[in-house]
């Protein structure tokens, strides 16, 4: 898989995540609060994972 | 941070992170990389620390802990037409702010305050979900009233001090502030929520399937 495409995966997870993030926020419930941190929160971070990943995996061939 | 802020915020990082998803190839120039960090890890951080504060701060507004069912009828106690009854006395004096009514007494205002109120909090969700919800008259404290709540707004008040209720014993006042007697003892002030009493009550105020004033 070429850094791009890891890229665009990680950005598509993150969308993902907040857009999950977006809408826990508009009603109030306390159902609302687990879905932000039990499902958007860690969707978003494991895209932000991969991002950080993907820049390693990236810098990793041109550092040897 | 104003709700209509955060969801900006947040709908803001969601647009570029799809931005940097369809036109991944922009990666490839050093102004492209600057965007991605920004759109793939600044503002998604950033956007979900802010939501996550929101949430944190709605969850102490007295309409959230009223919007489980189980809570209705100690959400109708606070509109007792007797001001013998602690919460409502508070309430309807505004001795709390009513937005934050529940949270203002059923917190603690020590440093973690916040957060142990709020596994307490996924804990009722536990048992709302999962358990068995028990009936509103069985619903108890986790541990008894700590004084120190009561003491967060009342100690040094001139009527806390000096009213003789409080001069019964020589020592009272002193075993109250170290929490040896508590305020809500029997014979002290120990009429509470007391919901039992709901279905015979006269209400103060615009109630849940009540108006009487």
């Amino acid at each position: 898989m070429t850094v791009e495409a890891k890229i665009r995966r990680a950005s598509l997870i993150i969308a993902a995540g907040l857009f999950l993030q977006f809408l826990s926020l508009l009603p109030l419930h306390p159902l609302a609060f687990i879905a932000f941190v039990g499902i958007g929160v860690p969707v978003m971070a494991v895209g932000v994972i991969l991002f950080l990943l993907s820049l390693v995996s990236d810098a990793e061939p041109s550092g040897k | 941070m104003p709700l209509s802020i955060v969801l900006t915020l947040i709908a803001l990082g969601l647009a570029l992170a799809l931005f940097v998803g369809f036109r991944a190839n922009i990666t490839r120039t050093r102004e492209g990389k600057m965007l991605a960090f920004v759109a793939l890890l600044v503002l998604p951080v950033v956007a979900a620390w802010s939501g996550f504060d929101e949430h944190m701060e709605r969850a102490t507004s007295t309409q959230f802990c009223l919007s489980c069912h189980v809570m209705s009828q100690f959400g109708q106690s606070l509109h007792y037409d007797d001001i013998s009854y602690i919460p409502a006395l508070h309430y309807e004096n505004n001795f709390v702010p009513r937005e934050h009514a529940c949270y203002t007494c059923h917190t603690d205002y020590g440093m973690f305050g916040t957060e142990k109120a709020k596994i307490n909090g996924l804990h009722h969700i536990v048992v709302q979900y999962l358990g068995t919800v028990p009936k509103p008259e069985n619903i108890r404290l986790y541990q008894p009233f700590p004084n120190a709540t009561c003491l967060h707004c009342h100690l040094g008040a001139r009527k806390f001090e000096e009213v003789n209720g409080h001069h019964k014993m020589p020592d009272m006042l002193e075993k109250v502030k170290s929490g040896q007697l508590s305020c809500i003892s029997s014979g002290c002030h120990d009429t509470v929520h007391e919901v039992g009493d709901l279905k015979d009550a006269k209400f103060w105020g615009a109630v849940q399937g009540t108006q009487s004033k």
